[in-house]
């Protein structure tokens, strides 16, 4: 008898002075992160019948069981991933849109400025300072080009270093995870099945960690270890195996860094690790930063092929024929490993139909070229040869054999290599090199409409510097007829065709083999002459910079829809927009997580006043349970007193 | 539900940090004016901005060449004034001339006022602006538009194109005006046929001005008055064709001749042989017709005073025409400046309207975000003053 009530007291004592240790256990971790509360559960042991009836022999304490949801957890690693990979494109989006948009790194006011100095020097086109002023402020956009180009370059190369700096990290945690993979397994197996609750604990904590890099999915096996994969199913930690990551440049293009395993060199996991910081990081690289170089380096080379081709049709103070205004390089080509070819020529044909994108092409079985587009994956195959045009660009196709790859980037260095070519004021070519010239003895009012330059590599500006090849005379037969002479002797023109009939108005036919169309208006008398020749004097006309001015309001980008500064915009408000919907994603990311933390909290988290409470009860239950022991003292004593 | 402690406190300290953000957002308004702190707080309000300010710029632009423009055209219209008025000047001497008698003495004082104001008109039309360019030599601006030449006297070596300034969308005003429009696009005669006497007569015959005529109705004909013997009838031949159209017209001194509807009236007594032409207008410089009345004036009493009023007569026609076209053109740069103050006025009310705009999406509501400060400074120190209130709350307070 008193043994049973002994024993029942002393499994009592034990029974409650182990409550009292898990309670105390999750005081002490009340503020550890991710500690998951622990409970007791108490089971009555067996009875034994005694004389008919059965008697309870007492409590045991049968499981410290560890309150968690493993599905929150689960979204809890889930919207940690999302918030790492969203917070980490937010912060590259951020910074590309403060560039770009700023007052004083945006390219924007730099053109405005640019124009304007053209503008006051439509105005007195032969100063010297004012065209210092247009050279200058030309040379700020350049700059400006360059710098915004640079400064994203700058982004990439952080982001290497960052991508470098997160491998070592997930490699650590995936050690660590393997590390903690065999303790759980002896752990489990030492007890029986159960696990050891911190040291799972842990476990989540690590898995917590490695979802912020980057997306893991996680299977427990049966020994208790987890298993988990990244991304699209790339192994990661295997039981108590870890798989180290590492980076290579990219065999194309090597100022970047790919993603690969330790060893596997030829393994390219890239495209497969996704979400997280690390996610984030190759998002960005991919889908801001790449876009964003390329639609400047496609304005850079809009602005140098229409200002050049504007600037080659007008006349400089030199009474010279305008050259080359700005200078951009050439599409960047990388030929790929084991080429048996290797480069392959492109140029940028028409930039009004460029779309931004990278092209690999890829050189087939049967020796065809194919490209593929880079940003929407759809092929074009190109033809024989020996060139082909798409998209803007024309390649030259040398025989290559199968198996051949190139990287083409037709704009991605071209924003940083813009260059202004003039630096002499007195090359700004200003004014229009035709002069049309009423003779002084015309009867009648004919005089020149309009007069537009189209061509001056035509060979009737550059037989002869500095002269019409051939010279030309209008001269009106009658008041409704005219015939083109040639004028290279004025004492004996030659007629350069048939009479022909005037349309006041209207561009003289015969005059648009020489690089330039002439409207007449007015009416002529017969005998009516027009000499038309070099302006080698007219060096204070402003034609040719009214027209460069001019290309400010033409749409030269997005297939004749968009301006310089319309393009521009329509890049910042881009970013604009992916930034400002990337910030209320990440609001709204956070806002899911914390609901999901709080979840969880009311599931693992300790609340001391519950503690405090539980305290009290086993406190009073250990009381009462060493008061059974005391009765159960008094009653042997009581016993031996009769004895 | 169940709150962990953690959560609790997790919950109170994100929900200070929340409003601190907020007032701190706020702050950050008002101290700089603008709504708009980073491009990223209003995408679209960003690329508007760019767009405004691109137009603004041009505004701006378009208004300092107008400036410019101005400037140009007052130093211009202040040229052919005082042109207008050497002209007058001119006009005025002339017919006191012509209404004589003089003495050789006098002629040769007259000849030399009539230099005086040549070159006077000379330089006018070599004026330079304040740039240093010529600005009557068209674009060629390095060129002095009016150089003399000892063989070929005056020359217009300026070109006839203009400059164009952009004052305003798609609109441009020419700069000004070139010498050729000034000086030598004036024609002889009325301005369609010319009539004159030839050097070589020897009578008395002094050919008047040549009254209307319609433009074009005399193109190409040359056609020659030559008096018979008796000179009291004159034959017309056309000279060209050497045809005589009409033979033996009678005449008195003073008649009117008239031809081809061009009519003048022939007065004094011409000799026999004498021969008047009457051709369609040519373009004549008008510093060279002042030259041609210096040296006739200089050289009168030799060759007879007759000579001498047949030259002053073509030369007043001359003269005329040149009034009429300094007035042509003075109006057309009235024109100009008048369409300036409305462009100026035009430009300026799309300025002011753009800058509205700007100011809409950019700068800050003073009034809204003051309220909003204090709101959100008031949640913030609630949510403060809640949390201390709470915060000390625990079951271990009573054990």
């Amino acid at each position: 008898m008193a043994t049973g009530i002994l024993g029942i007291g002393a499994s009592a004592l034990i029974a409650n002075q182990q409550a009292l240790a898990t309670v105390s256990h999750n005081i002490a971790n009340a503020t550890v992160d991710g500690y998951s509360r622990q409970s007791v559960e108490l089971q009555a042991r067996l009875p034994q019948l005694n004389g008919g009836n059965f008697f309870g022999k007492g409590v045991d304490l049968v499981n410290v069981r560890r309150h968690v949801d493993t599905y929150i957890n689960e979204q809890i690693s889930g919207d940690i991933s999302r918030q790492g990979q969203l917070s980490t494109e937010q912060a590259y989006l951020t910074r590309i849109d403060n560039l770009l948009a700023n007052e004083s790194t945006g390219l924007s006011p730099a053109f405005d400025r640019f124009f304007a100095a053209m503008q006051d020097m439509s105005l007195d086109p032969s100063s010297l300072p004012q065209r210092e002023v247009v050279l200058q402020r030309a040379n700020d956009l350049v700059q400006r080009f360059n710098t915004v180009s640079q400064s994203v370059g700058q982004m990439e190369r952080e982001i290497n270093l960052q991508i470098g700096d997160q491998v070592s990290q997930i490699n650590t945690l995936a050690t660590n995870l393997a590390e903690l993979n065999k303790s759980i397994a002896v752990a489990t197996a030492q007890g029986a099945g159960q696990a050891a609750s911190d040291l799972l604990d842990q476990r989540d904590r690590l898995h917590k960690q490695l979802s912020g890099l980057v997306k893991i999915s996680t299977i427990t096996q049966s020994d208790g270890s987890t298993n988990v994969f990244m991304g699209d199913g790339q192994a990661l930690v295997v039981g108590t195996n870890a798989f180290s990551l590492s980076t290579q440049p990219n065999s194309l293009d090597s100022s970047r860094l790919d993603i690969t395993y330790q060893g596997l060199s030829g393994l390219n996991i890239t495209d497969q690790v996704t979400g997280g910081s690390l996610g984030g990081l190759l998002n960005s690289r991919l889908e801001v930063i790449d876009p964003v170089v390329n639609q400047l380096g496609q304005l850079a080379v809009a602005l140098e092929q229409s200002m050049n081709d504007q600037h080659r049709l007008g006349m400089d103070l030199n009474g010279q024929l305008g050259a080359d205004l700005f200078n951009t390089g050439q599409p960047i080509v990388a030929a790929g490993p084991g080429n048996t070819v290797d480069s392959m020529g492109v140029t940028i044909s028409d930039p009004n139909l460029l779309t931004g994108a990278d092209y690999r092409i890829n050189v087939d079985a049967s020796g065809d070229y194919i490209a593929t587009n880079l940003d929407d994956g759809s092929a074009w195959p190109l033809g024989p040869g020996p060139t082909a045009d798409l998209d803007g660009l024309t390649f030259s196709l040398s025989t290559g054999s199968a198996g051949d790859s190139f990287l083409v980037q037709p704009t991605r260095g071209l924003a940083s290599s813009l260059s202004l070519v003039i630096s002499d004021p007195r090359k700004l070519a200003a004014a229009s090199p035709v002069l049309v010239t009423s003779d002084f003895s015309n009867q009648g009012a004919v005089k020149v409409g309009d007069l537009q330059v189209t061509d001056t590599a035509n060979t009737a500006f550059t037989a002869t510097t500095g002269a019409l090849e051939p010279p030309i005379l209008i001269k009106f037969i009658d008041a409704n007829n005219y015939q083109l002479f040639d004028n290279s002797s004025p004492a004996t023109p030659v007629s350069l065709g048939p009479v022909a009939a005037y349309t006041p108005g209207e561009p003289l036919p015969g005059l648009s083999t020489y690089g330039y169309e002439l409207q007449l208006t007015g009416d002529a008398v017969a005998g009516d002459q027009l000499t038309v020749g070099y302006n080698t004097s007219g060096v204070g006309g402003n034609q040719n910079m009214l027209a460069m001015i001019g290309l400010q309001d033409q749409n030269f980008l997005s297939s004749d829809t968009a301006t310089y500064q319309e393009s521009y915009q329509q890049l910042v408000g881009g970013i604009g927009a992916r930034t400002s919907s990337g910030a209320v994603n990440l609001d709204s990311v956070g806002f899911t997580l914390e609901q999901a933390q709080a979840r969880q909290q009311s599931v693992a988290g300790v609340n001391l006043d519950e503690e405090a409470a539980k305290l009290l009860e086993f406190q009073q239950a250990y009381q009462a349970a060493a008061q059974t022991i005391r009765a159960a003292d008094k009653l042997f004593q009581s016993l031996l007193e009769v004895v | 539900m169940r709150i962990s402690t953690q959560q609790f406190f997790q919950f109170n300290v994100n929900s200070m940090q929340q409003h601190a953000a907020s007032v701190s957002k706020t702050q950050a308004q008002l101290s700089s004016g603008l709504k708009l702190l980073m491009p990223a707080d209003d995408p679209n309000g960003a690329t508007r901005i760019l767009g405004l300010e691109q137009r603004l710029a041009t505004l701006e632009q378009y208004d300092r060449n107008t400036t410019q423009l101005e400037n140009n055209l007052r130093t211009e219209e202040a040229a052919v004034e005082q042109i207008h008025s050497v002209l007058d000047n001119a006009r005025e001497r002339l017919v006191q001339i012509n209404n004589g008698p003089h003495t050789q003495a006098e002629h040769k004082t007259f000849g030399g006022e009539l230099a005086q104001m040549r070159d006077q008109l000379r330089s006018l039309g070599n004026t330079q602006n304040a740039n240093g360019e010529f600005m009557f030599a068209g674009t060629a601006t390095d060129t002095q538009p009016f150089t003399r030449d000892a063989g070929s006297g005056y020359q217009y070596q300026g070109n006839q194109q203009t400059r164009d300034i952009p004052v305003a969308a798609g609109r441009t005003i020419a700069y000004g005006d070139s010498g050729f429009d000034l000086f030598v696009d004036i024609f002889t005669g009325n301005q369609g046929v010319t009539a004159s006497a030839d050097t070589a007569n020897s009578g008395d015959g002094v050919i008047g001005y040549v009254g209307e005529t319609s433009p074009g109705s005399y193109f190409g004909d040359h056609l020659r008055v030559v008096f018979n013997t008796p000179p009291d009838t004159y034959d017309l031949v056309d000279v060209a064709t050497v045809t005589t159209l009409s033979a033996g017209v009678s005449f008195t001194p003073g008649d009117t001749i008239n031809i081809n509807g061009a009519s003048a009236t022939l007065d004094g007594a011409p000799a026999a042989g004498d021969k008047f032409d009457f051709q369609s207008s040519q373009r004549q410089n008008l510093l060279t017709t002042f030259d041609a009345l210096v040296s006739e004036l200089q050289t009168a009493d030799s060759v007879g005073v007759t000579r001498l009023h047949n030259a002053i007569n073509r030369g007043l026609e001359n003269i005329d025409a040149a009034l009429e076209q300094s007035i042509a053109v003075r109006s057309r740069v009235g024109t100009r400046l008048e369409s300036l103050d409305a462009v100026r006025d035009a430009n300026q009310s799309f300025e002011i309207s753009y800058q509205t705009t700007l100011s809409e999406i950019r700068d800050l509501d003073y009034n809204e975000a003051a309220a909003r400060l204090s709101a959100e400074v008031s949640a913030l120190e609630i949510a403060q003053a809640s949390f201390a209130r709470v915060q000390n709350l625990s079951l271990f307070n009573y054990l």
